[in-house]
C-alpha cells in the first residue's frame, strides 16, 4: 500500500496504544498517583496565594489601591474614583495644593473602572477621607456595566473582603451574576487567580514592546497615574471619534437603572460617614460632544432628577471643559487638561466645605 | 459530559463501583451500556432514540444480508440501510445548509423565494456512530465480517461511551471480538499517563490558545501577515491537541475496561507529503473514507484520471463530513488538490526515477515544510467561515506582507504572547516525542517514584494553566 494515496495508519509498533506497557497498577500506586497529581494541584494553589501580589497585571493597580488603602499611614482626605479618563484627568497633588491647608488627596481610579468597583474600593476608604469624587461615565445603551471577573479576583487577593453590608447592596441593585462572583469561597478565588500567571507574561512581554507606556506609573502612583501622556495623532483620533458616534448612533449613550440606583446608595453610605459625594460627568472630546451634546445633557438630567433626594451630593458636568488640544486621543486629557480639570474640582470642592 | 468535569467524574466513579459489585461478564456488558446511553443522554436525552435507531437497523440490516443468499437482496438490503442510516445523517446535518443554497441559487436566478430557514439542532456525535455503524453493515455484505448476533455486542460497539461523540471511528472487527473476553477493570500506568496526556493537550494547550486563534480570525483585517500566520499556528496546535486530547483520554479510559482502541494521530505536523499527512491525521477517519469511499469509488485500479477524480471526490466528501459549510468544503478541496498534485508527482517519479529531488535530510526536512505550509492554509480555509474574513486571512498569510509591527495591534485580551510561549512549548514536546518515539511505552515502565514526581509536576502545572471556562471539544460538533 505505500503507493496508496490514502493508505492505513502504519502498524510498525508505534501506535500509542499498542505500545504501551500493560502492567496493572497496585490499589496503592493509583492512591499514590493521584495523590501525587493532587499534591501538584495543592502545591499549585499555595503558590498562587503567596505569589499573587508580586506578580504583575493589567489591573494590579487595584490590589495597589486596596493595599494603600489598608496602610496603618493612609490619611487622604479627598480621593478620586474612575476609568482611566480621571485617571488621566485628575492630578490629586494640583488638586489637593488648590485646597486650604492642603489636603491629602488620591487619584483613585483605574482603568476600566465602574462605579460598582469605585463602590467597592470606598468601603474600604479610611476615615480620613472627606470627599469622595465619583466618574460617572454614560455609555451605549448595549453596553451593559459588568463587575469583571480578574477585577474582583484582584481586590480578594489582596486581601478585599465584602462586608455584609455591601453584599445586601449588590444583592439588591445587581442580582445573582455580581453576588456570586462576591460571594466565591477562598479556595475558589485562590483558583481563579491564576489567570495572572498568563497575563504576567503578557504583561511583560508588552512593556518591552510598548516603551511609550508608563505601566509603573499607571499601576502605583496614587496622585496622577496617566499612563501615556504623547498625543497621538490627529487622524487616529479622528477615526476613534467616528467609531464612537458611530456606536453612540446605534445605542445612544445612558446610564443603566442599577448606576443610578448604586450612586444614590454611594450618597446615603458617604453622608452616613459624614463624607461630602461628587459626581463628575467627566470632559469629553469635543467632536464627540459636538454631535452628543443633547443626548448627554438628557442623561445628566435624568440623573440629577435621580438624585435629588440624595443628601450632601454635588453633580458636576465637565463635558464642555476642555478644547481638542487637551486631550491626547479620543478620551484621555492632557497634562495640561488634568490641571484645568482638577482646578476646577478644587473650586467646587473649596466652595463646599 | 465533558471528560474532564465534576460531573464525568461522578460518572466514572458511579460505573466503577458497579463493576466493583457486579463481576459476571454479561451483566457488566448491561452495565456499560446503560452507562453510555446515560453519557449521551446528558447531553440532550431525545436524540439517544437516534442511537437505537441505528443500532437496530444495522444490526438488523447485517443479520438480513448474512442470511440472503441473492445478490440482488442483498444489495437492495444494504442499499436500504445506507439510505435510512445516511438520510437521518443528511437531515440532521445537512439540510439547513441545503435549504439555504437552495434559497441563494434562487434569489440569484431571479426567483423571489421567501422561506424561514431550517433550524435543526445537529446531535453531537452523529457523524461517528453513523459511519461506525455503516462500517459494520458493508463489511457484512462484503462477508469482511460475519452479522453479530448479540444485540447487546452490538449496541455496545455503537454506543461505547469514551469514543461515543468524537471517535476514534472503531471497525467491528477490531471492538466486537474484544466483547467475547471477560471485561476486566485494570488501570495500568501507560492509560493513566495517556488520559492525563490526553487532558493536558485538551485543557491546558488548546484552550488556552483558542483565546488567541479566535481573536486573530474573528477579525484578520485588523492584523498584519505574521498575525495571521500566528493565528493559523495557533489554530493548527489548537486542533491536534483538541483532537489527539480527546483521542488520547478515548484510548486511555477505554484500556481501563479492558478494550483496546485504534491509533488516531501519529505525529501529524511531521509529515512529508499529502499521503504521509493522512496516514498521521485522523487516521480512523482517513482509513474509513479510504476503506468505504475511494476503494469503492473504485481506487486506483480504473486509470490515472479516474484516480484523481476518485481522490478529489473522497477529500470533498471528507470536508463536507466535518460540517454543513463551505469553508469545509474548500478545506476537503485544498486537499484533494494536493493529494492529486502529489500522486501526478509519484507517477512521474515512477516512470523516471531520476525525476525529482533526491533523497537526503534537506530535503526531508523542506519537505515537511512544504507540506506543514500546505496544512495551514487549509487549516485557515477550515476555521474561518466568513467568506470576506477567509479572503483577507487567505490573502494575508499567502502574500506576506512584512509588517513586524507588533507594539500595539490591540491583542492585550488575547494573550498574544503567553500563547506563543505555549506554542513554543509544544513544538518542543512534540518534536521530542517524534525523536525520542515509544514516549508512551517510556511513560508506562517509569518507576513508580519518577511517575509520582511527574504526576505532580503535571498536577501544579494544570493548576496555574487550568483555563478560567470550559470549552467543548472542537470535534463534538461533527
Amino acid at each position: 500500500m505505500a503507493t496508496e494515496p490514502l493508505s492505513a495508519a502504519r502498524s510498525d509498533g508505534s501506535s500509542s496504544a499498542e505500545a504501551l506497557d500493560r502492567r496493572s497498577l497496585t490499589g496503592s500506586q493509583i492512591v499514590l498517583l493521584i495523590g501525587s497529581l493532587l499534591g501538584g494541584v495543592a502545591v499549585g494553589l499555595l503558590l498562587l496565594a503567596r505569589v499573587f501580589v508580586s506578580i504583575p497585571t493589567d489591573v494590579r493597580r487595584l490590589g495597589i489601591l486596596i493595599q494603600a488603602m489598608h496602610a496603618e499611614e493612609s490619611s487622604p482626605e479627598l480621593v478620586v474614583f474612575g476609568n482611566s479618563i480621571l485617571m488621566s484627568g485628575v492630578d490629586a497633588r494640583a488638586l489637593g495644593a488648590a485646597l486650604p491647608e492642603s489636603p491629602v488627596a488620591w487619584n483613585c481610579a483605574s482603568t476600566g473602572q465602574i462605579l460598582l468597583e469605585s463602590y467597592l474600593l470606598s468601603q474600604d476608604l479610611p476615615d480620613t477621607v472627606e470627599v469622595g469624587v465619583y466618574g460617572i461615565f454614560p455609555r451605549p445603551a448595549t453596553n451593559r456595566e459588568e463587575l469583571h471577573a480578574q477585577k474582583y479576583n484582584t481586590l480578594f487577593m489582596y486581601g478585599y473582603r465584602p462586608t455584609p453590608a455591601t453584599l445586601d447592596t449588590v444583592r439588591r441593585i445587581y442580582g445573582s451574576d455580581e453576588l456570586e462572583l462576591l460571594e466565591r469561597s477562598a479556595i475558589s478565588q485562590i483558583f481563579a487567580s491564576r489567570w495572572a500567571i498568563r497575563q504576567f507574561v503578557d504583561t511583560r512581554a508588552r512593556s518591552l514592546l510598548r516603551s511609550d507606556l508608563a505601566l509603573d506609573k499607571a499601576t502605583y502612583d496614587l496622585f496622577h497615574p496617566q499612563s501615556y501622556t504623547n498625543v497621538i495623532d490627529a487622524a487616529i483620533t479622528e477615526r476613534f471619534v467616528a467609531k464612537r458616534l458611530e456606536e453612540f448612533a446605534a445605542a445612544p449613550p445612558t446610564l443603566g437603572s442599577d448606576t443610578v440606583e448604586l450612586a444614590i446608595q454611594i450618597a446615603r453610605e458617604a453622608d452616613a460617614k459624614g463624607r461630602m459625594t461628587i459626581f463628575l460627568f467627566p470632559p469629553l472630546h469635543p467632536d464627540l460632544l459636538e454631535t452628543v451634546r443633547a443626548e448627554m445633557l438628557a442623561v445628566e438630567e435624568s440623573f440629577r432628577d435621580a438624585l435629588a433626594g440624595a443628601p450632601d451630593v454635588r453633580i458636576l458636568n465637565a463635558a464642555d471643559l476642555l478644547d481638542g488640544s487637551q486631550f491626547i486621543d479620543d478620551m484621555h486629557p492632557t497634562n495640561a487638561g488634568a490641571m484645568i480639570l482638577s482646578e476646577y474640582l478644587a473650586d467646587v470642592i473649596r466652595e463646599d466645605r | 459530559m465533558l471528560f474532564y468535569t465534576v460531573e464525568f467524574l461522578i460518572f466514572s466513579l458511579v460505573l466503577l463501583a458497579s463493576f466493583a459489585v457486579v463481576h459476571r461478564h454479561e451483566p457488566r456488558k448491561v452495565i456499560l451500556l446503560l452507562f453510555s446511553y446515560v453519557f449521551y443522554m446528558w447531553w440532550n436525552p431525545v436524540f439517544i432514540v437516534l442511537i437505537v435507531f441505528a443500532t437496530f437497523l444495522n444490526y438488523g440490516a447485517a443479520r438480513l444480508i448474512e442470511n440472503e443468499v441473492r445478490p440482488g437482496r442483498r444489495k437492495a438490503v444494504l442499499v436500504s440501510s445506507l439510505v435510512l442510516s445516511l438520510g437521518l445523517l443528511g437531515y440532521f446535518k445537512y439540510a439547513g445548509f441545503l435549504a439555504e443554497n437552495t434559497l441563494y441559487l434562487m434569489q440569484l436566478l431571479g426567483f423571489e423565494v421567501h422561506w424561514t430557514s431550517i433550524q435543526i439542532t445537529l446531535p453531537v456525535g452523529i457523524s461517528f456512530f453513523t459511519f461506525q455503524a455503516l462500517s459494520y453493515t458493508i463489511d457484512v455484505y462484503r462477508r469482511d465480517f460475519p452479522a453479530n448476533h448479540s444485540a447487546l455486542d452490538f449496541a455496545l460497539y455503537i454506543a461505547f461511551f469514551p469514543q461515543l461523540v468524537a471517535g476514534p471511528i472503531i471497525r467491528a472487527v477490531d471492538f466486537l471480538p474484544q466483547l467475547n473476553k471477560p471485561i476486566r477493570l485494570s488501570l495500568d500506568q501507560g492509560a493513566y499517563f495517556l488520559i492525563l496526556r490526553g487532558l493536558g493537550k485538551k485543557v491546558l494547550i488548546a484552550d488556552n490558545i483558542a483565546v488567541l486563534a479566535d481573536r486573530v480570525f474573528a477579525t484578520p483585517e485588523a492584523f498584519p501577515s505574521v498575525v495571521i500566520w500566528l493565528g493559523a499556528i495557533c489554530f493548527a496546535v489548537q486542533i491536534y491537541c483538541d483532537f489527539s486530547g480527546y483521542s488520547d483520554i478515548a484510548i486511555g479510559i477505554s484500556r481501563i475496561f479492558g478494550f483496546w482502541l485504534p491509533l488516531n494521530f501519529d505525529h501529524p505536523y511531521f509529515a512529508r507529503n499529502p499521503s504521509d499527512f493522512w496516514r498521521r491525521w485522523h487516521i480512523s477517519l482517513s482509513s474509513w473514507l479510504r476503506d468505504y469511499l475511494y476503494i469503492g469509488l473504485g481506487g486506483n485500479r480504473r486509470g490515472k484520471l479516474v484516480t484523481y477524480r476518485n481522490l478529489m471526490l473522497t477529500m470533498l466528501l471528507g470536508g463536507l463530513w466535518h460540517g454543513a459549510s463551505w469553508n469545509f468544503v474548500l478545506w476537503g478541496f485544498l486537499h484533494g488538490l494536493i493529494l492529486v498534485a502529489h500522486r501526478i508527482y509519484q507517477d512521474l517519479r515512477r516512470r523516471n526515477p531520476s525525476y525529482g529531488p533526491a533523497k537526503g535530510p534537506v530535503v526531508t526536512l523542506l519537505s515537511i515544510a512544504a507540506m506543514q505550509y500546505f496544512v495551514l492554509l487549509a487549516w485557515i480555509a477550515f476555521r474561518v467561515t466568513d467568506p470576506d474574513a477567509l479572503e483577507t486571512s487567505l490573502r494575508r498569510f499567502v502574500f506576506f506582507d512584512f509588517d513586524f509591527g507588533l507594539a500595539n495591534i490591540g491583542l492585550g485580551g488575547a494573550a498574544l504572547f503567553s500563547s506563543t510561549l505555549l506554542m513554543l512549548g509544544f513544538a518542543l514536546l512534540h518534536l521530542t516525542s517524534q525523536r525520542v518515539g515509544h514516549i508512551d511505552r517510556y511513560l508506562g515502565r517509569m518507576s513508580i517514584a519518577s511517575a509520582c514526581v511527574l504526576c505532580s509536576v503535571i498536577g501544579f502545572i494544570a493548576c496555574l494553566l487550568w483555563p478560567l471556562s470550559d470549552v467543548p471539544f472542537i470535534y463534538f460538533q461533527f
